[in-house]
């Protein structure tokens, strides 16, 4: 390139190209790596035979699309700020003579402008597959959050020396704020002030912080960055300060009156300590206040919290050797790898207990069934050690953390996909028991971890013996290694953590009177019982759950039909009913199918909408119409129960709902006797749950007979499992042990258990 | 010949440490001006404050009639500045580098920018990040001089420079004094330093002891070695006449810096009977920054320090 022959850039130019070229590459790994998520969801979405099923994967398609963009914003803030701060280019770059107020635009076009289109291409799947209205809602919620993470981590970065703590601190803030609107207290204001509907209240609430989050922010944002520019280049802020009785030597501090010479493991532990104790404190505070912000949740949500915990643990265990070539002056002594790599994983895996304990805490409290139990400290145990090699193999802080993130997430969603597909193949829920190979899978998780683990030490020799080691391409190639063996030991080994081979015997008759085991049912509650049974499980999670949940999906589906007539309300109810008749007919041929998770569905969901129609008709006082559908859903109920299609959850809706019925309604539709004739007939739960696990086993073994016989076609070429035969020996095992175990527990269980409660309460609203 | 750089009574303190205690001094134009000092000694903070990074809490700065907090873009398009540890973005290529600082200065600066790259022999499509300590070091330089400025601020400049390159470059400085610009750096190479400096500063522990031409200073000052016919008799009355900044005695020789030594005084102590082997030396500007930033007294407290824990060993 000749310099005196090119053109001169404008100011703008300059700046913006000198941005943008520092974030390239994050956009390009970021959104690139997004976008084949985005691809692998839609192939696994299309690979199952039944799209129903692939609601939850493209839902999944929108979370990725959201979360980008705010991945986005912390890579930017991170590099256009934080890592300029600390690798010097700050200072050089304020020596020219540039504007401060054209430099941060410049920082923040780049930063809000390229992640926005770096996102957009992360927008067009989502946007084929969803109604307009939820891409619409998603991105405008997407947006504002996007633009506060932005302006907050700017905040923070430029106040902050320590990148990773700025952005941890943001986090917190950003949580903390909120979560104000939790607090009844503040809750309460808007409608006392504004007279607003509390039905607006979360909405007000969100807007109001969304709009003071970014006018605050953005104003503090210009006054620190005019500061930092200028005279507070210097100028640290530190969360304590240092103690004058403490010396710098070198990179070590010391006590001036300890006059013996100190043992060598204690400093090196004191020296991880002082690297780490602020930022795991830090991380801890965020797992505690999320997880408190988050107590009634989901336990997924907790074990995505405590797994991300884990994983910035794991970041910041070299990372303060990384800072300043620190390593450097350890190297130079002679301090042998492995002392120093234990001594940072002790501290680190010190502060790892505390987060396990919030996180056990965090399921005590929530409303999940302790099914993470074994998979989250497994989970967390990978995602620490990819954190703990990420932080070794990549100087720059934000590099280490993206490539941890990305290669964690990235490997979570194959190894999901070869489950899938080694465990459903092209039929999912209805032919393979998941929990035997889950619960397989799970215990060889903390093989990854350990190859990490041991990989480390062989990683540090190289780290502090060669000069500017390049150790990227080992990171992923080991990250690679530890997050598919799990896998591949599970299809191998799988079937030597078998200690005996049952045979396929008949299910267990259960010739204790189920009463005397559990006197009173209505003690039991739901969820256990539902939750233990594969399949019915899964659905029921879904559409039933607690009691608490099942009432309010029966209020949810009022709620959805009145929601369509108020749209459709030129047209009469009666308009309605054609839809769901239609839906019948096409029922007909379907129903000579013993077991179809896709008729389940349907009927399911036919049995709830006649159900709050039939509510909503009476509402209207059109009492033939309400009748008839009462009727019909009393029909649907019959075939249901007929073809062992049934699920209770659904029928408890529809049960629920007709108990919400008022006295004038009930008389409307004639009366009690008539009332009576509507109370779903007795169907022997137990008895169905055993026949449909019966059914289901045999499908299973058929279909792992007709896998073994079946040609490879490109459509198969991921079933693995015919390239690890002892997988299907494992199979047959764990399906048969499996198989038992459901069985006894079936028989167990007194009839109507889910039904029971709300049949009871029918009968005895006018009893004969 | 008008002033370049005018500080007034600067203080500045972090924490409870005074790092600028008092600081004044008048910077002509046209001059090659070098700061010295120890490490601490408050160089870099002076500079810094020269171009608007650091307050004061007392006293003022003026850089070319401007005051760098309220002007600091003004000051900027003035003044080349180099600091001591150069943050390039270390992605660019020296070409990048130079291409991206042209977009704030005027037209010639790529042009002035490619000349000042090929004579320091730097490879314009390597990146920043694979080029030794001394070559950043150039690449820092040229980005600082290409646009020409009127005044050129320099932190340890030569630091990490090979001895030829080191001294072209500060012979190219005396060229600049001679085109009427002018030259502000510290240095710890004195010797180089020596060579191009036309006025000298010594700060140590963040006051100034010093501010001279070099060739005022030098014919200021003497150095004198002496022997001693008896060392525990009083020295001649005329000593008293001498400002001394630095002295040593071992045995019956001394070695002093004095200021003040005329051809009278050297008569009269040649006559003195004790005393004998008088050498007056005229003195370079090491052993000046020696003497100032080790004076007299504190030397004298020292002596008297030894002293007294001799005696209290003879005394155990």
């Amino acid at each position: 390139m000749l310099l005196s022959h090119q053109n001169k850039p404008s100011l703008w130019g300059s700046l913006l190209w000198k941005d943008f070229q520092q974030v390239k590459l994050a956009f390009l790994v970021l959104a690139g790596g997004a976008l084949c998520m985005q691809l692998l969801f839609l192939i696994i979405a299309f690979l199952t035979s039944d799209h129903e099923q692939s609601r939850p994967l493209f839902t999944s398609l929108f979370g990725i699309a959201s979360v980008t963009p705010i991945l986005l914003a912390l890579a930017c803030s991170g590099m256009l700020i934080g890592h300029e701060r600390q690798s010097g280019n700050w200072a050089w770059s304020s020596s020219l003579p540039v504007p401060w107020v054209k430099c941060l635009c410049s920082k923040l076009i780049v930063a809000t402008l390229g992640s926005l289109f770096a996102s957009l291409p992360l927008g067009i799947i989502p946007a084929i597959f969803a109604n307009t209205d939820l891409v619409a809602s998603y991105s405008s919620l997407t947006l504002l959050i996007f633009l506060q993470v932005i302006v907050i981590c700017f905040l923070a970065t430029i106040l902050m020396r320590d990148t990773l703590i700025a952005l941890l601190v943001a986090g917190t803030v950003l949580t903390v704020l909120h979560s104000l609107s939790s607090i009844p207290l503040l809750r309460s204001w808007p409608l006392d002030l504004f007279g607003i509907s509390p039905d607006v209240v979360p909405r007000f609430w969100f807007v109001f912080l969304s709009t003071s989050i970014l006018t605050v922010g953005l104003g503090l944002v210009v006054v620190a960055f005019r500061w930092r520019w200028t005279y507070g280049q210097l100028t640290k802020i530190a969360f304590w300060q240092e103690r004058a009785s403490t010396i710098v030597s070198g990179h070590f501090r010391y006590r001036e009156s300890s006059g013996a010479r100190p043992n060598e493991w204690w400093m090196m532990f004191v020296h991880s300590l002082r690297n780490n104790f602020a930022m795991g404190l830090l991380i801890l505070a965020n797992l505690v206040i999320c997880s408190i912000l988050f107590l009634r949740m989901d336990d997924g949500l907790h074990l995505f919290f405590v797994s991300l915990a884990m994983l910035a643990l794991g970041v910041i265990t070299f990372q303060g050797d990384q800072m300043l070539g620190r390593f450097r002056f350890l190297a130079d002594r002679g301090i042998a790898p492995w002392k120093l790599v234990l001594s940072r994983l002790v501290v680190s895996v010190g502060m790892a207990i505390p987060a396990y304990l919030v996180f056990f805490i965090a399921l005590a409290f929530s409303q999940g069934q302790f099914s993470r139990l074994m998979f989250g400290p497994c989970a967390g145990a990978i995602a620490f050690s990819l954190g703990a090699l990420a932080s070794i193999c990549f100087r720059k802080q934000v590099m280490a953390i993206g490539a941890a993130v990305f290669v964690g997430v990235f490997g979570f969603i194959v190894n999901v996909t070869l489950f899938n597909w080694v465990l459903f193949d092209q039929q999912i829920l209805t032919q393979v028991n998941g929990n035997a190979f889950e619960s397989i899978l799970v215990r060889y998780l903390p093989i990854g971890a350990l190859i990490i683990l041991v990989s480390l030490f062989w990683l540090a020799r190289r780290w502090l013996v060669l000069d500017k080691p390049n150790l990227a391409t080992h990171f992923f190639w080991v990250s690679a290694l530890a997050l598919l063996t799990p896998f591949c030991f599970a299809c191998t080994f799988g079937f030597l953590a078998i200690p005996y081979t049952p045979d396929l015997a008949g299910p267990v008759e259960s010739t204790q009177p189920s009463e005397r085991i559990v006197p009173d049912f209505l003690s039991l509650s739901d969820p256990i019982l539902v939750g233990d049974l594969p399949g019915l499980a899964i659905l029921s999670r879904y559409q039933s759950g607690t009691m608490h949940m099942i009432a309010s999906s029966a209020h949810g589906a009022v709620s959805t039909v009145q929601n369509e007539l108020k749209e459709k309300a030129d047209k009469p109810i009666s308009e309605l009913i054609n839809p769901v008749l239609r839906e019948l007919d096409g029922l007909q041929n379907e129903v000579k199918v013993p077991i179809s998770y896709g008729l389940q569905i349907k009927l399911d969901v036919l049995i709830v909408r006649t159900a709050a129609l039939a509510s909503i008709a009476l509402k209207e006082k059109d009492a033939e119409l309400g009748l008839r559908l009462w009727k019909l859903n009393r029909e649907l109920q019959d075939v249901a129960s007929e073809v062992n299609a049934m699920d209770a959850g659904a029928r408890k809706t529809a049960m629920y709902l007709l108990l919400d019925l008022k006295s004038e309604d009930v008389q409307l539709i004639g009366g009690a006797k008539i009332y009576r004739s509507l109370i779903p007939s007795v169907a022997d739960e137990r008895s169905v749950s055993i026949e449909y696990s019966l059914a289901r086993e045999r499908n299973n073994l058929q279909m792992l007979q007709r896998m073994s016989n079946s040609a490879i076609t490109p459509m198969h070429w991921l079933a693995v499992t015919r390239f690890f035969p002892p997988l299907r020996w494992l199979y047959e095992r764990e399906l048969v042990n499996d198989h038992r175990r459901q069985q006894a527990h079936l028989s167990t269980l007194p009839k109507n258990y889910i039904t029971g409660d709300v049949r009871r309460q029918l009968e005895q609203r006018f009893p004969k | 010949m008008s002033e370049v750089i005018s500080v007034n009574s600067a203080s500045k303190r972090f924490g409870k440490k005074t790092v600028l205690d008092n600081i004044s001094l008048k910077v002509p134009s046209g001059v090659v001006f070098a700061l010295l000092g120890e490490n601490g000694a408050g160089k870099s903070t002076l500079i810094r404050s020269m171009l608007g990074y650091t307050k004061l809490n007392s006293g003022s700065i003026s850089v070319c009639g401007l005051d760098p907090l309220r002007k600091p873009l003004e000051i900027r398009r003035q003044v080349g500045y180099v600091s001591d540890a150069p943050g390039l973005y270390e992605w660019m290529t020296v070409a990048q580098a130079g291409w991206y600082a042209s977009g704030f200065y005027p037209d010639g600066f790529l042009k002035n920018y490619a000349a000042r790259i090929n004579e320091f022999q730097l490879p314009a499509e390597s990146k920043i990040r694979d080029l030794s300590k001394g070559m950043r070091a150039k690449v820092a330089l040229s980005l600082a001089m290409a646009f020409d400025p009127e005044l050129l601020i320099m932190d340890e400049p030569t630091s990490g420079l090979d001895p030829l390159v080191r001294r072209s470059f500060l012979e190219s400085m005396i060229d600049r004094a001679a085109a009427g610009q002018t030259v502000f750096l510290s240095s710890h190479q004195i010797q180089e330093v020596e060579r191009v400096a036309d006025w000298v500063a010594i700060l140590h522990q963040g006051k100034l002891q010093i501010v001279s031409p070099l060739e005022e200073l030098k014919s200021s000052v003497t150095i004198l070695d002496m022997s001693l016919r008896d060392p525990l008799l009083a020295l001649p009355d005329e000593m008293e006449q001498l400002e001394v900044l630095h002295r040593i005695q071992k045995g019956r020789t001394i070695h002093m810096m004095v200021r003040g030594f005329t051809p009278a005084i050297e008569l009269a102590l040649s006559k003195h009977a004790n005393l004998f082997e008088i050498k007056p030396m005229r003195p370079n500007l090491e052993e000046l920054y020696l003497g100032f930033t080790q004076p007299y007294e504190s030397i004298q407290a020292r002596e008297r320090n030894e002293q007294g824990k001799s005696n209290q060993t003879e005394v155990a």
